[in-house]
């Protein structure tokens, strides 16, 4: 009994201070993100004055404001696209090799370590006038492309970068789903005679349905990140149509000093990202967490 | 047997290939820092450098000349060492605490720590930004936070903020939960105490959350470049490597200024860049793969 009381004080001295700490720098943000988000605090103008919901208001009633939201879910569904079409297959690919297995997947994981600001910059000026992005165009015949007048473009190095750095981990994530579905079941498959590309549609894809959505719905939130591609390449170009969302708080807190505003548009984000958390929570049941047990 | 053997052969070669391709800005970096200017500007796919060993020395002395550059490795290097010395211990204890321990009010401090794990990030920038400017008696504020700058532009802010990672808790947890109890009964009988139980007894045996720990501290210092711009806007003698490449990049690449633009050295900072996560990940990468299969997947 005394032994119980003395683990007791040793594991709350371990765990009060840090729950304490982390709340200052959690629970006080918090309240500060709700609060500033309805007044006009602004660093600058030396103005913090209440304003009711003013700020969201503007928000969704001036067009570059809730495009850039729009801007967001359209980057976010052509990176889903295509990240997750090639992950599911460079899983396959993966699953089938016997050996060699871990240098392959070491190989397909080092983008997801690379820094995205300098590989942003990387191909910026590769774009600049004197970059040579545009030698591949006059030697397939064609004249010099002015990069960023072109919203194709804009939308293609973003997309393209953040597809990269992210197919890595999709495939971690879809081998996890395939370990996941028992070999019993294929094996009773091919005895009721179903192969190859039945086997893929009938069995694989359904009982890898949990994972895919929890593929989906963390590509979507993870679009909210998106930051780097857009301040270094595109910087909004053309006419502010690559305008991702967190790159319009960033601009409107930190280049214009509209925190409170800024503000605003990140409770618009908040509420977005964990509505699409707590569905994450939701379609993730038990069986992803078993998969990824038995993913190695 | 041999078809199945050939088949493995050809699967294995394409996702290798293809792997490669992958790692084409690698490649594009270390060739065209080995290119001279006008080699580099002939480049179609790859560069091609005639002499890559003189423009090599050549090259690479011009970008270790760049001081910031130099300046932004030391306070990468102290602050990624910093990070490690503090988390990981307070994430071990944290973890074991959770996991082996019986205390009162345990489940509330839990799920109080791992429900903040679903607070938004990108949401939390601004107001993060305004509780550092404002944070009371730093930098010249007041109690009420008003007057000075808090911790920005401040050192302070590396050496006394992020200390707890709930996160890397939750791993830890994780990974303890699923060890027996028979050691710690053990290390009791043969009087160890609380500390030495769980640092070296326990901690060794959860090397790969440990790997997964290190990984993300050494790629989040080095990769950080939003958060430099935000904290230390005016003080680029704090910034991280990030920030550094990038502009060092911008400046040899500049076509306006005095000096002509000098790509390959561009191009060489953009290489230097994505050397160290590498080797990083390659020194750590069994532990770091047996991680992500005990649930460190979702970072």
């Amino acid at each position: 009994m005394k032994l119980q009381k003395k683990d007791s004080i040793k594991a709350l001295s371990c765990v009060i201070p840090s729950t304490v700490y982390y709340l200052l720098f959690t629970l006080v943000p918090l309240v500060m993100l709700f609060w500033y988000s309805v007044t006009n605090y602004n660093v600058l103008e030396q103005t913090n004055a209440f304003v009711g919901f003013q700020n969201y208001v503007k928000i969704f009633t001036q067009q570059q404001y809730y495009s850039s939201l729009l801007t967001t879910l359209i980057i976010a569904v052509l990176i889903m696209a295509f990240g997750m079409i090639l992950g599911f297959f460079l899983a396959l690919g993966l699953n089938k090799v016997l050996r060699g297995k871990s240098f392959l997947r070491v190989l397909w994981y080092i983008p997801a370590l690379l820094p995205m600001a300098v590989m942003s910059q990387f191909i910026s000026i590769l774009l600049q006038p004197l970059g040579i992005a545009n030698n591949i165009v006059r030697a397939l015949g064609g004249d010099a492309v002015s990069w960023y007048d072109s919203v194709f473009w804009m939308y293609f190095f973003i997309v393209l970068l953040i597809t990269w750095k992210g197919l890595g981990s999709t495939a971690v994530l879809f081998m996890a789903g395939l370990a996941g579905v028992s070999p019993e079941i294929y094996e009773a498959a091919s005895i009721d005679g179903a192969t190859g590309w039945r086997r893929m549609v009938y069995i694989t894809l359904p009982l890898m349905r949990p994972m895919i959505g929890f593929i989906l719905i963390m590509g979507f939130i993870g679009a909210f990140n998106i930051f780097e591609p857009v301040q270094l390449i595109s910087r909004g170009a053309p006419r502010g149509q690559t305008e991702v969302i967190l790159y319009k708080i960033y601009t409107q807190g930190f280049d214009n000093f509209k925190l409170g505003f800024a503000s605003a548009i990140s409770v618009v984000v908040f509420v977005i990202v964990l509505l699409l958390t707590l569905l994450n929570m939701l379609v993730t049941d038990s069986n992803i967490l078993k998969a990824e047990v038995a993913g190695q | 047997m041999t078809a199945g053997r050939t088949k493995n052969a050809i699967l294995y070669t394409a996702l290798a290939v293809a792997g490669l391709i992958l790692l084409y800005p690698v490649f594009f970096g270390l060739l065209g820092s080995l290119s001279t200017v006008s080699e580099f500007y002939k480049t179609i796919i790859l560069p091609i450098p005639h002499s890559p060993f003189r423009q090599f020395v050549a090259n690479y002395q011009l970008i270790f000349k760049e001081e910031t550059l130099l300046r932004a490795l030391g306070v990468t290097v102290f602050k990624m060492a910093w990070g490690l010395i503090i988390t990981v211990p307070v994430s071990v204890l944290n973890g074991f605490v959770f996991a082996k321990m019986r205390f009162p009010l345990k489940r509330t401090f839990f799920l109080v720590l791992m429900s903040s794990m679903m607070i938004p990030g990108p949401a939390m920038i601004i107001p993060n930004y305004i509780w550092m400017a404002r944070f009371p008696l730093m930098g010249g504020n007041d109690l009420f936070g008003s007057g000075g700058t808090g911790f920005l532009n401040n050192p302070l802010m590396f050496i006394l903020t992020g200390w707890v990672g709930v996160y890397n808790i939750f791993l830890c947890r994780q990974c303890f939960a699923t060890l027996g109890n028979e050691m710690n009964e053990a290390a009791k009988i043969d009087g160890a105490g609380f500390l030495r139980t769980v640092f070296t007894i326990y901690m060794p045996l959860i090397t790969p959350i440990l790997a997964v720990m290190f990984l993300n501290t050494f790629v989040g210092c080095w990769n950080d470049y939003l958060g430099n711009l935000i904290y230390m806007p005016d003080a680029r003698q704090w910034w991280t490597v990030g920030n550094a490449f990038v502009n060092i990049m911008a400046i040899f690449a500049d076509s306006s200024g005095l000096t002509a633009p000098n790509h390959p050295a561009a191009f060489g900072v953009a290489f230097i860049s994505m050397v160290p996560p590498i080797v990083a990940y390659a020194c750590v990468q069994e532990q770091f793969t047996k991680g992500l299969a005990m649930g460190a997947v979702k970072g």
